[in-house]
């Protein structure tokens, strides 16, 4: 099923089954088919657009209050971090069924610029070249160099910062790691641009063609594919052991909790109010948001790769994700899981939306 | 001059620079120089790096020089800057030498023949995907231990990669239940007998939503805590108790049929760690009283604050979701200007102290404030005056 689900790769023929013991070639093929294929980049150039406006943004609001965040003196000052990264005990149980559980280190790999900085100056100064890199990223001009400029940056951040973290920054980290391992200048960016024009000026008769197929593309696409589904597939398990999940009453530990959604705003609380004064209502929305939370992200790593469920299983996650942006207020959580499932869009698709667009605008 | 040359000359420059830099580190040590002249010559090392991987990408048959070739010029950048480095720029000397090994890692992956790559490329994917999978399952489920043999993976072959790359996640989002939000309330008071209270989040003081989001992080950084009963239990509540009977006004004494784990949350070593960080900063940010630079901080009480989700019913019936009754403050400790706890022994500390209301509906209610109590900024709590049948 995965197998034949190569976007733009060679697909499998008849016969090219490889037989082999217990299955094995057979195997091997698929797996061969799935990771080294080659694949078109259109997909990988819009997730790097997208990340790339995403960090700029991020990185843009640590500067509403940046040396509290990577000061010497911030939230988590030197002595904390300090601790963090040389000193916190790394407990393991021990190996026989006897003992306690025992220390196998102290240090934790963080890396940051913001570690062994100090001056105000210099941090800006970090801080605004990390920036001026995300947006060159976002644009997609020397996209090899900077996205991997503007993974470092946000690492610096990340492992600077631990108090201020949230499931936002988890996501966005994945995609930059991706990124950064991805030929994805070759399509959507600047780079395209200025190369097709060069090769235009050079009266290279396919200066418009598209960019070549690349295995390096499909093999990222396919880890991006992979790793979501694990994150999906995770979040599905670990909610199956809370009793609200299974009741259907976990939806309102989400939209009442108050710190996390709008309550502020009035006609959220009158809505909230208006579904508890209807019982059945309450439980028909609460039960039905439950339900569909655990089976899209219970399901999606299965059925996404099916041809007929795809665009459905898509579809239901972009629905899933819009709803957590619009009535949590984590939007750029949402953009962020929303950027993820490009992946999951053909290339090709995406190539003749972009095209037709491109007519339309000629 | 054609790309391919510029790639050679950007990789030269790299190199010199960095030699240029060791240099400078056997002479005078550690300074902002010798930091640039390393940070120039990675960046031009990579930009070399990367308009090959570019040329690569787009079949660029003018590329005079291999990648395998880059990049292992581009490992011995990562090697001279790690050792030009001045000792104390750790974390740095670690990226470097981990790139000097991933560039090395690139360099002999782009020389194997295609079979074997392939081959080298699906081992390292299976070692990616089995770390994810062994941080997604080590953390411990409800009431139970997590996996042994995800958590001696983890820790030991898997958390150095993890963390390095913050792919440590375990994607447990609102599960297994979701939770009530965390706030931190801290009073510092001046020695001047004055105070102030700083409270996060706080929407309104958020330039944006994603610093209000950044400050709930804060607050959730305090609420790590040990699951296990406090070998003196019984003692501590013992003085808890006493201690309330003893304060002036009365602290309510916590009933022995509240779930020992509500009554008291010692949070564990790294949250300790977070709290003290956190004082140290509010003392240095709110040093004096607005306008009174003369007067010094004198200590700083900090409380963390469940919010309780409030029920449907009660919301159904019109209740404030804000009422205090719903608040569930713990206090984590009053601190120096330094982050040092004044008093580790102080029998409140890390204990619940509610916030009641009395529904008797033949008599007046009475809201009973234990945080503003022990907070001791009023000598009687004005909430204690009757508010009439609710």
């Amino acid at each position: 099923m995965i197998g034949s689900e190569l976007q733009g790769g060679t697909k499998r023929t008849e016969d090219s089954s490889g037989g082999g013991w217990l299955g094995l070639g057979e195997c091997l093929l698929g797996w061969n088919q799935f990771w080294f294929s080659p694949a078109r980049t259109e997909s990988l150039g819009l997730i790097r657009m997208v990340t790339g406006i995403l960090i700029a943004f991020i990185t843009f609001t640590y500067s509403f209050e940046l040396l509290s965040y990577v000061g010497p003196n911030g939230f988590v000052d030197v002595e904390t971090i300090n601790y963090i990264r040389q000193d916190s005990p790394i407990l393991v149980q021990p190996a026989s069924w006897k003992g306690l559980p025992y220390e196998v280190g102290k240090t934790v790999p963080l890396v940051s610029v913001y570690f062994h900085l100090s001056s105000p100056a210099l941090i800006w100064t970090f801080h605004l070249g990390f920036l001026a890199c995300t947006l060159c990223m976002a644009v997609g001009w020397q996209s090899r160099f900077f996205t991997l400029l503007s993974w470092f940056g946000a690492l610096c951040y990340v492992q600077r910062a631990p108090s201020v973290l949230f499931g936002m920054d988890a996501m966005i980290m994945i995609l930059l790691f991706y990124m950064a391992l991805a030929p994805s200048g070759m399509s959507f960016s600047l780079d395209r641009w200025l190369e097709k024009r060069r090769k235009k000026a050079a009266g290279d008769p396919h200066w418009n063609a598209p960019p070549e197929k690349l295995v390096s593309a499909n093999f990222i696409l396919r880890l991006i594919q992979i790793h979501f589904c694990i994150i999906y597939f995770a979040a599905a398990g670990s909610k199956l052991l809370g009793s609200a999940w299974w009741n259907g009453t976990a939806l309102w530990g989400v939209m009442a909790n108050y710190s996390f959604n709008p309550m502020n705003i009035p006609a959220y609380t009158a809505f909230l109010t208006f579904l508890a004064q209807h019982r059945l209502l309450w439980e028909v929305t609460m039960t039905a948001g439950c339900i569909f939370t655990l089976f899209i992200e219970s399901s999606f790593s299965f059925l996404v790769w099916n041809r007929k469920m795809k665009w459905f299983m898509i579809g239901c996650a972009v629905l899933f994700h819009t709803g957590i942006g619009l009535i949590m207020g984590l939007v750029t959580f949402s953009l962020c899981m929303l950027t993820f499932l490009i992946a999951f869009i053909p290339s090709e698709t995406i190539a003749s939306v972009w095209g037709e667009k491109e007519k339309a605008l000629e | 001059m054609k790309s391919g040359k510029w790639i050679i000359v950007f990789l030269g420059a790299g190199a010199a620079l960095e030699m240029l830099a060791l240099l400078l580190s056997l002479i005078s040590g550690g300074s902002t120089l010798l930091g640039l002249l390393v940070l120039l010559g990675i960046l031009a090392g990579l930009f070399s790096l990367s308009q090959v991987l570019s040329a690569k990408d787009k079949r660029d048959g003018q590329v005079v020089a291999p990648l395998w070739l880059i990049s292992l010029g581009m490992s011995g950048i990562f090697l001279l800057a790690s050792v030009a480095m001045d000792s104390s720029w750790d974390s740095l000397i670690f990226f470097c030498r981990i790139m000097m090994v991933v560039s090395l890692a690139v360099a002999v992956l782009h020389i194997l023949p295609s079979l074997a790559r392939r081959v080298a490329l699906s081992f390292l994917l299976l070692f990616h995907f089995l770390g994810i999978v062994t941080a997604v399952t080590s953390l411990d489920p409800p009431n139970a231990s997590a996996s042994w043999i995800a958590t001696t993976l983890w820790a030991n072959v898997f958390r150095h990669y993890l963390n390095f790359c913050y792919l440590n996640n375990a994607y447990h989002f609102y599960s297994p239940e979701p939770g009530p939000p965390s706030l931190l309330w801290s009073k510092i008071q001046y020695k001047d007998g004055t105070f102030r209270w700083v409270k996060i989040p706080n929407r309104n003081e958020s330039p944006i939503q994603m610093h209000y989001q950044r400050m709930l992080s804060v607050t959730e950084s305090s609420n790590m805590n040990n699951t296990g009963n406090p070998e003196n239990w019984d003692e501590i509540l013992q003085r808890r108790n006493l201690a309330g009977l003893a304060h002036q006004p009365q602290i309510t004494p916590l009933p022995r049929n509240i779930s020992q784990l509500i009554m008291y949350r010692e949070p564990v070593e790294y949250s300790k760690r977070m709290v003290s960080s956190y004082a140290r900063y509010l003392a240095l940010q709110y040093a004096h009283p607005p306008g009174q630079k003369e007067i010094g901080l004198d200590r700083i009480k900090i409380y963390r604050i469940t919010h309780g989700i409030i029920s449907v019913q009660d919301l159904a019936d019109g209740h404030d979701p804000l009422d205090n009754t719903l608040f569930m403050p713990y206090f984590l400790g009053e601190f120096d200007s330094e982050g040092k706890l004044v008093n580790p022994n102080d029998p409140f500390l890390y204990f619940l102290l509610p916030i009641t209301r009395t529904m008797n509906p033949n008599e007046p209610t009475v809201t009973v404030n234990s945080l503003e109590i022990h907070a001791g900024e009023i000598k009687r709590d004005p909430h204690l005056k009757s508010e009439g049948p609710k």
